[in-house]
């Protein structure tokens, strides 16, 4: 069975969507009185019948009880989260390179404890690190009198720098304990000796050929940290009291905006997963499937 | 140090610390009935008011006390039974189910295993605190007329729903790992030599996958973790949230445990921050001996399945590099001649 790349991603992207409304369907179910298969269809079939007819789905605030067509509002609060995501996605890339490079210009015993450093942090739990920069901010407030950034959002003042600071410490862990690992295995290979005897500079070989095959090993990883941030981005904007998608996800009444919501989050990461599939597999040749 | 050694040191001091909290705790609560010393004042020799409470870090008190005067060493001590606890329990019966469907979803080789397995990715995009969330509210948030379930139901609820919850992706983990195994060549000459199923599993698959499994379990037991600490920041507690519905006060936790205290005192960051920072400094020591532990046996299977591995890393030490002269005098040895 051999499929192109556009109609498996297609299909893919199908099932993903039902499997997330089967799983929307469920929200429900304790609060029927008879949880029975036929009340689940009933929902599934509810949630894809106001899927087809987005326009008019009706989001009411959970705490003001006010009501409001999803489609405008739900728009800004999505890109809101979108950059914190991305922004937090590319400072990681960004500092973890960084850091990469530090690691390759000290020495042995420097490394093993940069090594053991990174691993401990990338291993802490989300809302640790959540409340540690908090209460950084503020004490630092308290001793200087400068505000860095602001720690919460009020109305009218969106906050997107700090959270998406505070979301790139564990993926820029993550990916720097993960590229250091690959880079070891990457180490011992023939074409990494054979540049070294050709003379090339360390770095160049880092950059321009290791750094490559790094790359496919980090997408490899990429359904993971996708996983790793989202659950950390909802925790933030919940805790910044930022205006994002969370708030839509606690609607636990209506699977319906809970369905729509999950749709909108998915789409983009997912995207994103298969062009880089779609790239390497064009570039490089090399069969994956994240 | 043999590295062997090494990890087997990492790995007992990792277990050992936190099954020291756990019966630490269990002592604490069934014998000496879990009564937390509580202090509200604090008085001089000659009985004057020098204090009230909360009280931060002290030689008296350790850990600082809350805003009742409980001691927060006692409280963190209390609690460390349920949150650990609860959670093995999730994690061993979510483990013990993926485990089944994983090597279910290993062996078979249809259109339909790929069907469920891209449905069940839905799960990856979803984060599973906010599906427990959901789920959860309407049965552990009280109602205006008081629960109609009893603790132990809500409790017990909670826990099928959350190994229910993990179950996903822990048996895509499962299964990841089996099909890699079953890719070995061995596995293809035994299938060649007429084994059955049920025996390469059995002698084939289970031995390796069963060390690999030690690796992923921990990891299990961290992600039900972070779900609890994740609801009680949102105010859904383990065995419900008592909320009071004539005044309005905050909600309250039912049984004292960690994710619980966190998520009830978090806003004491900004002025009383031991209250916070305590319960989640060792919450955060327990996923970080978890994550230990998981390293630990990784490191370990590592050395064991690859007795080479000593002998490389013995190399790589002795690698010449150009220009630099490694050449020692005690390389050179006097050979007699016979």
């Amino acid at each position: 069975m051999k499929q192109t790349f556009f109609t498996r991603t297609f299909f893919e992207i199908s099932l993903i969507i039902a499997g997330i409304m089967l799983v929307s369907a469920a929200i429900p179910l304790f609060q029927l009185n008879d949880i029975s298969l036929l009340n689940y269809g009933k929902t599934v079939w509810g949630i894809a019948k106001e899927l087809a007819t987005p326009h008019d789905l009706i989001y009411i605030n959970p705490l003001s009880g006010e009501e409001r067509n999803l489609f405008p509002i739900i728009f800004e609060a999505y890109f809101n989260s979108m950059k914190i995501f991305f922004l937090a996605l590319i400072i990681s890339l960004f500092i973890s390179v960084f850091l990469l490079v530090l690691y390759f210009s000290v020495s042995e015993r420097i490394k093993k404890s940069i090594e053991g450093i990174g691993y401990v942090i990338s291993s802490l739990p989300d809302i640790f690190i959540i409340g540690i920069f908090q209460i950084f901010i503020v004490w630092f407030f308290k001793r200087t009198g400068i505000l860095i950034l602001d720690v919460a959002a009020t109305m009218g003042n969106p906050i997107v720098l700090l959270p998406a600071i505070t979301l790139s410490v564990l993926p820029t862990f993550f990916f720097f304990i993960l590229m250091v690992t690959i880079l070891k295995e990457e180490e011992e290979m023939s074409y990494v000796e054979l540049a070294k005897s050709k003379g090339l500079r360390k770095y160049r070989i880092l950059f321009m050929h290791m750094m490559r095959n790094v790359l496919i090993s980090l997408t490899n990883h990429g359904k993971h940290i996708m996983w790793l941030m989202l659950s950390n981005l909802l925790m933030l904007e919940y805790l910044y009291n930022v205006f994002g998608v969370t708030p839509f996800l606690f609607s636990y009444g209506e699977p319906s905006i809970f369905a729509v919501t999950s749709i909108f989050i998915f789409l983009p990461f997912f995207m994103l997963l298969k062009i880089l599939e779609f790239t390497f597999e064009r570039r490089i040749g090399s069969d994956m499937n994240l | 140090m043999n590295p062997k050694t090494k990890h087997i040191i990492v790995i007992f001091i990792c277990s050992t610390i936190i099954l020291s909290l756990v019966v630490g705790s269990l002592i604490f609560n069934v014998v000496f009935n879990g009564e937390i010393p509580q202090t509200r004042v604090l008085n001089d020799d000659s009985g004057n008011l020098i204090a009230i409470a909360p009280f931060p870090p002290s030689f008296q008190f350790p850990m600082g006390t809350d805003r009742d005067g409980n001691d927060m060493f006692y409280v963190i001590l209390k609690g460390a039974m349920y949150t650990i606890g609860v959670s093995l329990i999730i994690s061993c019966l979510s483990f013990a189910l993926a485990f089944v469907f994983g090597i279910i979803g290993a062996f078979t080789k249809s259109k339909s295993k790929y069907i469920t397995q891209t449905l069940f990715t839905s799960f990856y995009f979803i984060p599973q605190s906010i599906i427990a969330y959901n789920l959860l509210f309407p049965f552990l948030w009280e109602p205006p007329g008081g629960y109609t379930t009893t603790l132990t139901e809500r409790i017990v609820l909670q826990i099928v729903v959350l190994s229910i919850l993990t179950l996903p992706t822990t048996a895509i983990l499962i299964s990841n790992e089996a099909v890699q195994l079953l890719q070995k060549e061995y596995i293809t000459s035994a299938k060649v030599l007429g084994a059955s199923r049920f025996f390469i599993l059995r002698k084939h698959l289970l031995p390796h996958l069963k060390l690999r499994l030690f690796i992923i379990y921990p990891k299990i037991i961290i992600q039900v973790l972070l779900i609890l600490a994740h609801l009680g920041f949102f105010n859904l507690f383990l065995g419900g949230t008592a909320v009071d519905h004539e005044y309005g006060g905050s909600p309250a936790p039912y049984v004292n445990e960690w994710a619980g205290f966190m998520g009830t005192n978090y806003l004491e960051l900004y002025n009383k921050a031991w209250i916070f920072l305590g319960p989640m400094f060792f919450f955060a020591l327990t996923i970080l001996l978890l994550n230990g532990l998981s390293k630990g046996i990784e490191n370990l299977l590592e050395t064991q399945l690859d007795p080479q591995i000593i002998h490389k890393k013995q190399n790589i030490k002795s690698k010449t590099i150009i220009g630099v002269s490694n050449i020692k005098k005690d390389d050179f040895s006097l050979v007699k001649s016979s």
